[in-house]
């Protein structure tokens, strides 16, 4: 399978931070997956995401999207990728559909194409009725729905999710989750952020899990079990994805272990 | 058992709750990321003014003795009255706006077991407080080199002091209670923010406005007033008793003081949990049927780049009227530059050169500062600045547009002077062409240079932070309205130095301005 994203020896350092934020990451997702990338606070999946999406440089390392270079070309990166940040960024005075022509303007999306999926998308996520209404009155979830569409209009071959499911209510976080499993079941790439480890579990195909910027373990939810060595706690079944994430990020004092 | 101690009564917590916000409002710095200043560096602030505010009262030990006697005392105790009651009133509705529907702690406030008539009496005992402490850094200096240097009765405007700040915000809670429910929640903060400044500059345009007149109403205009003066009417009286210490004006001063609170207090007590937790968005939600919005997606869609950053800049600014209000507010205080434009052309006593050199000052000076308020909006206070850097679009272009949008409108401003100058000359419309363009590439320059990621929350904040950078900014439209106005009337040699000073900032910036385009 080709690689969707391709990341080597990623590194950020912040001004003024005693260590790292992301600190020699390496990272391949291949094209057509469902990605879960898990870590503590203050891990640096966020930074990772935000250098992936081109809104930060590196201080290192190579970030390569369906082949093409952030660093060389990153105008064409930015075409093929959608990033859903974990705040959702919108303009209080405008409307939805105002907020989806600036999008279609950004990314040039044809007149007709974009008019069909904003309308699609809008019914979807059931924001028809609000949608000449401006954003200043929207809930969160609404936001977060809103901000979603953008990022789904543009048919992105990478889609990059912060924490996406923050702020939704059941039947919305559900809705969101068949659009992304969806997206992935027409070949595009997933890579989410999340703390709802139920979600990583029941959708990702491969977990990333990130401590003190590294990656420190990675592969199928079977692949984590076995490698973090862990049981059930009451002794019986299998370890859920929360038992083997705890194992994995639990501080015991020394650096954390890197993935050769 | 444990021995629980004793708790300080709820109002002294709320006093220290609120004096402490208020405090930190003095030190804090509200540049992103930054941290608040040290509060020795507040203290020393406060210090520096009281040294300069004292330094300034020396001139009170000028005073002859017998002056208060004098028609020129009547006169300036109504003046300097009539400034302290419209300055405090203005200062008191901004207090009473922020802290009753501005901060967002009366969630919290009135969620705890405590009653809401507690919290609305503390929180305007300590807007008066803020009002008075404000003023007192002001007027108290004067008075006390006053007293100092042999004038006690001056001793007088102490107790003053409180009594004002109680009657002005006895009013501004008045005042914010009418119009919260006469507009509603969201339309009263942008109608008292207007309100407000309008008080605090009328007695600077009433006295600016005259120059409106012709020579001979004007003239008129002024006997009228000194023969009203000194026919002593009760405004005079009033305020020559205030000023002298009069114990009858004094005891009117404090039951009127202490009255207009008190009614203040009553009116806000009805209504005070309703309003304050009155929802901050517009609740009017009108929801859109499945055609309507087929038909507006068929409208629209389409539009280039350029364009729709146009209009998506411009429906931010105009969809935001507090921001509009207070960008217009700023051109203002800019107004007796016109005063003086146009009111010297009226009545004829200056060179028409002059006029045209009023003129032009006047119109770029305008324009420049419009560019530089809405460059700010556009580029450095951009809502999603994820969604804008993360778009394949080239920063340059995506800057230029954004720039574009911010100084089309003052641009427009610059021609329609032009077109007004043609009645008098045509050598002053090219001069305005070229330093309206001047004046507003300058502001937009400054802007790429400057920082980004604010929230337009903080407009009026917006230099903060900025040290040198934003004193020199803030002199540019100086330079360019001079400038243009030097050239303008024909001083050609001194109007190319002041231009080339103009020019000397932003081409000092130039660099940071292309190295932030090129850093996307």
């Amino acid at each position: 399978m080709p690689l969707a994203l391709d990341v080597e020896h990623l590194v950020k350092h912040f001004p003024g931070a005693d260590r790292a934020a992301v600190d020699d990451l390496s990272l391949r997702v291949e094209a057509g997956t469902f990605y879960a990338l898990l870590g503590p606070n203050g891990a640096g999946k966020t930074t990772t995401l935000r250098m992936i999406a081109g809104l930060l440089a590196p201080d290192a390392g190579r970030i390569a999207i369906d082949g093409i270079d952030l660093a060389i070309d990153p105008l064409a990166a930015k075409r093929i990728v959608a990033y859903v940040p974990d705040e959702p960024l919108l303009y209080d005075k405008l409307t939805p559909i105002e907020y989806l022509e600036l999008i279609a303007a950004l990314w040039r999306i044809d007149p007709e194409p974009a008019r069909v999926a904003s309308t699609r998308l809008l019914d979807l996520l059931g924001l028809t009725p609000h949608a000449l209404q401006r954003c200043e009155t929207f809930s969160r979830g609404m936001r977060q729905k809103l901000v979603l569409a953008g990022a789904l209009m543009r048919a992105p071959r990478l889609l990059i999710l912060d924490e996406p499911l923050t702020g939704l209510d059941a039947e919305a976080a559900r809705l969101v989750k068949n659009l992304l499993g969806d997206h992935v079941g027409a070949g595009g790439t997933v890579i989410l952020t999340t703390h709802i480890l139920e979600v990583a579990e029941r959708m990702a195909a491969r977990i990333g899990v990130i401590r003190s910027g590294r990656l420190i373990a990675e592969g199928t939810l079977d692949e984590l079990r076995s490698r973090a060595h862990v049981v059930a706690p009451s002794g019986h079944g299998v370890a859920t994805l929360e038992d083997v994430f705890l194992e994995l990020v639990a501080d015991r004092g020394e650096d954390a272990p890197v993935l050769p | 058992m444990i021995g629980a101690a004793k708790r300080p009564p709820v109002a002294w917590t709320l006093l220290r709750h609120e004096w402490r916000l208020a405090w930190r409002s003095v030190g804090a710095s509200r540049r992103p990321g930054a941290k608040s200043r040290p509060r020795w560096r507040s203290i020393a602030a406060i210090a520096i003014l009281l040294v300069l505010a004292h330094t300034l009262g020396l001139a009170t030990i000028a005073l002859p003795a017998q002056w208060r006697d004098t028609q020129p005392f009547r006169i300036v105790a109504l003046g300097a009255l009539a400034f302290l009651f419209t300055f405090m009133l203005s200062f008191a509705m901004s207090r009473v706006v922020s802290a009753f529907h501005e901060r967002r702690d009366l969630d919290l406030m009135l969620a705890a077991p405590i009653a809401p008539v507690t919290i609305l009496f503390v929180r305007a005992f300590a807007t008066v407080a803020t009002v008075w402490a404000m003023f007192a850094l002001f007027v108290y200096p004067f008075a006390n080199i006053a007293v100092l240097s042999g004038h006690w009765w001056m001793a007088r405007w102490y107790p003053l002091l409180p009594f004002a700040a109680l009657a002005t915000t006895g009013i501004a809670l008045l005042l914010t209670d009418a119009v919260v429910r006469l507009v509603g929640i969201r339309r009263a903060r942008v109608g008292l923010q207007v309100l407000s400044a309008l008080i605090g500059a009328s007695i600077y345009l009433i006295s600016q406005g005259q120059n409106l007149l012709p020579e001979a109403t004007r003239r008129r205009w002024s006997s009228f007033v000194m023969d009203w003066v000194a026919r002593d009417p009760w405004p005079v009286r009033f305020a020559a008793g205030i000023a002298d210490g009069d114990v009858v004006v004094w005891g009117a001063l404090v039951l009127v003081s202490v009255s207009l609170f008190g009614l203040a207090l009553v009116v806000a007590r009805r209504r005070f949990a309703a309003v304050a937790l009155m929802p901050e968005a517009d609740s009017r939600v009108v929801r859109a049927s499945s055609t309507a919005v087929e038909r507006r997606v068929a409208r629209g869609f389409g539009r280039g780049l350029i364009a729709t950053l146009l209009i998506k800049e411009w429906r931010l600014i105009l969809r935001a009227p507090q921001l509009l209000s207070q960008i217009l507010l700023q051109l203002l205080y800019l107004v007796p530059l016109v005063f003086f434009a146009f009111g010297r052309n009226t009545h004829g006593a200056a060179p028409i050169e002059w006029a045209g050199a009023a003129h032009a000052s006047a119109v770029v000076g305008f324009a420049s500062t419009l560019a530089t308020s809405l460059a700010w909006l556009s580029v450095a206070a951009e809502d999603a600045p994820d969604l804008i850097a993360g778009s394949p679009r080239p920063r340059g272009r995506i800057l230029a547009a954004k720039l574009l949008a911010a100084t089309i409108p003052p641009y427009a401003l610059v021609v329609v002077g032009a077109l007004e100058s043609l009645r008098r000359s045509t050598t002053e419309a090219p001069v305005l062409l070229i330093y309206g363009a001047l004046a507003c590439a300058s502001a937009a320059l400054l802007s790429a240079a400057g920082p980004t990621n604010a929230k337009r929350t903080d407009f009026q904040r917006r230099h903060r932070g900025r040290g040198f950078a934003a004193v020199i900014e803030g002199f540019e439209f100086l330079l360019w309205a001079a400038a243009a106005g030097l050239m303008a009337s024909g001083h050609w040699i001194i109007g190319l130095g002041v231009t080339v000073l103009a020019l000397a900032w932003p081409a000092l910036r130039l660099r940071v301005a292309l190295e932030n385009v090129r850093s996307a």
